[in-house]
């Protein structure tokens, strides 16, 4: 008996009934929804912003958020697939968030040259904070969710996992931070991300490794 | 892959063995071994390094059997797995043994050190057709796409203009594409 078939010996032996992970959908819907909960809770604690019912009649606005919650809700379900071994099978699911990405940078750029730019100072301004608190239980489920699995593109996967977070995060800052000055919101809701999402990127192979 | 291959139910056997069946489990063991190994033979040029990634194969197929759903095919799943550990052993193998350079005849060094022996043909194929061209059009495309040299350091090198270097190495390229297709 040679040492492969030991080993298959051994793992039959081991076998124990397993209960199949949920489908992703299922999983992404769970998720989207502690995303939401999240916010409306963070959101009660730090206040929303004084001129939230204002902003709501705004059609931009609500546009904004409508099409930051597609990503969020894309990026989940691409998470979640990126879980699964054969997760990278399904092309279009995953990379349909980076597509969203690319229509909402460029909207940015576009809002950025029409009203100036200006690069705030970067500090700990409250609205780290505030973002920090909306994401961090959104993200930790997603980071155990995705580790439930099997992940073969790690990378991938953490950044998109990021990608969920921050949509969730950048919802949660435009309902309760006053500002809708671009440089501010480059600085603080998006940055943020961008540089959690380089992170995360760079140790999602220790960080999904199985 | 053999047909033979196909015709095994694996999903069945997959779902039976989610349910604790170590018969089934057995069977789908041993029954995707050999296509496991089929697979990654012509990947890998050491036929123990098949072996090795095999068994890590069937270790993560162990521990990730959750991830498989009855609605999704089987093979693509198993792929998927072996690939990914097939990446990682030859990343840690790398790693640990850094990057040799070894002429293209030296069979014993090839079969330890390259990944994919197969291409040696392909270098073969596109030594074989440079001999058609021009001596100094060869020199140029040598220098520049085989030795690492710079348009410009060709240029200084063989008195031509930098752009006409640039201008000759792509028609060689061009023209080895077609004689290779």
């Amino acid at each position: 008996m040679n040492d492969i078939d030991k080993l298959i010996d051994k793992l039959t032996h081991d076998l124990k009934p397993v209960k199949p992970m949920a489908n992703p959908a299922q999983r992404a819907f769970a998720w989207i929804l502690t995303g939401m909960i999240s916010i409306f809770v963070v959101g009660a604690i730090v206040k929303y912003r004084m001129d939230l019912a204002e902003k709501v009649q705004e059609p931009m606005f609500i546009g904004e958020l409508m099409g930051i919650f597609l990503l969020a809700v894309s990026a989940a379900y691409a998470s979640a697939w990126l879980s699964l071994p054969d997760g990278g099978c399904k092309t279009k699911t995953i990379y349909v968030p980076y597509a969203i990405i690319l229509i909402a940078f460029a909207l940015l750029l576009g809002d950025i040259y029409e009203h100036g730019y200006k690069l705030k100072k970067f500090e700990l301004h409250h609205c780290i904070i505030d973002a920090t608190l909306i994401g961090l239980i959104p993200l930790g489920l997603m980071i155990w969710m995705t580790k439930q699995g099997a992940p073969t593109q790690p990378i991938l996967a953490a950044v998109t996992n990021i990608v969920a977070t921050g949509s969730i995060g950048y919802i949660g800052l435009r309902l309760t931070c006053g500002s809708d000055e671009v440089g501010h919101v480059c600085t603080y809701h998006v940055i943020p991300f961008v540089f959690a999402g380089l992170v995360i990127g760079l140790l999602a192979r220790r960080l999904y490794r199985w | 892959m053999p047909d033979n291959f196909e015709k095994e139910n694996w999903k069945e056997l997959a779902v039976l063995a989610q349910g604790g069946d170590q018969k089934a489990y057995a069977r789908l063991l041993n029954e995707i071994l050999p296509f496991i190994i089929n697979s990654l033979l012509p990947k890998v040029a050491n036929p123990e390094w098949a072996d090795d990634i095999a068994q890590d194969v069937l270790l993560s197929v162990h521990k990730s059997l959750n991830t498989y759903s009855a609605d999704r095919a089987f093979r693509p799943w198993l792929n998927a797995i072996i690939h990914y550990r097939k990446t990682d052993y030859l990343r840690k193998y790398y790693s640990r043994h850094g990057h040799a350079s070894v002429p293209v005849e030296d069979q014993i060094s090839l079969a330890a050190n390259v990944t994919a022996p197969e291409d040696v043909t392909e270098y073969r194929n596109v030594e074989k057709a440079l001999q058609a061209f021009p001596e100094k059009q060869q020199k140029m495309f040598r220098m520049m796409k085989l030795e690492g040299y710079t348009a410009r350091e060709i240029a200084e090198e063989t008195g031509m203009t930098e752009s006409a270097v640039k201008v000759s190495v792509f028609r060689t390229m061009e023209k080895l594409k077609e004689t290779l297709n």
